[in-house]
């Protein structure tokens, strides 16, 4: 699973995907666009749960990039948002039912 | 030399067993007068939604005023204040943060000037955002 992921990231591989697709299932890349670049936003914010909430996993952990799509700078000021949200105990450290 | 001021924003909670609204008036005040007392100004205060009463995403076990043990929160009133300070001081008010028994978590950060510009302009974003999506579909087909 993590393995298709991976390939599906790289914007580069969406036309040769279809090229060796013949006897492999098929895989559309889709070209993941970065939330907050998309929404012109400069930094993530702390306070910003609802949209903080889209890059924790079930476990409560950050979602990497590959599965995310954020780009590189906006991943970087995410991670730091998550976690002051989390000091606030507006996110959890871990998944409710594994407490 | 002058001292050099800048923006903060700070958000603390205050405990559940203090969020009674004349409580949280006090110490709310308490807050504004450790600013005021080290040369910092009070910019705004807001508790109202999505603030306020909320529920901790976990518990929190802190030490309330007249208990032996430590007990365990659920909920918290959050109270989030924009605040201009002098930069030297900013250890000295965190302090007074953490004597503060009715507070039970507070995070400072430094506001981001240009962050306020984006911010700003983030309705005009709404409007761009047809142009955006045009954009998009444009990607898709290369």
């Amino acid at each position: 699973m993590s393995d298709r992921r991976d390939r599906g990231d790289r914007g580069d591989r969406g036309e040769r995907g279809e090229r060796g697709g013949n006897n492999r299932r098929k895989f559309v890349a889709r070209r993941k666009v970065c939330i907050y670049c998309a929404d012109k936003i400069r930094t993530p914010d702390y306070k910003d749960v609802k949209r903080l909430q889209r890059f924790i996993s079930e476990r409560g952990k950050i979602t990497p990039r590959r599965r995310s799509g954020t780009c590189a700078r906006h991943q970087r000021g995410l991670t730091v948002a998550v976690k002051r949200a989390r000091h606030l105990a507006l996110l959890p450290f871990i998944a409710a039912h594994t407490r | 030399m002058r001292e050099l001021q800048r923006d903060y924003e700070l958000m603390f909670i205050i405990s559940p067993l203090r969020s009674s609204e004349e409580d949280v008036t006090t110490i709310t005040n308490r807050v504004q007068q450790s600013v005021a007392s080290i040369g910092g100004e009070v910019i705004s205060s807001e508790n109202g939604s999505p603030w306020g009463r909320r529920k901790l995403a976990y518990p929190i076990r802190r030490y309330s005023e007249g208990e032996a043990s430590r007990r365990s929160f659920n909920e918290g009133f959050y109270v989030l204040m924009r605040l201009s300070l002098p930069t030297t001081q900013l250890n000295e008010f965190e302090r007074q943060l953490k004597l503060n028994e009715a507070v039970i978590r507070h995070l400072v950060t430094l506001v981001d000037q240009r962050g306020q510009v984006v911010g700003a302009a983030s309705g005009i974003s709404e409007s761009t955002s047809v142009i955006d999506d045009a954009d998009d579909t444009n990607d898709d087909d290369e």
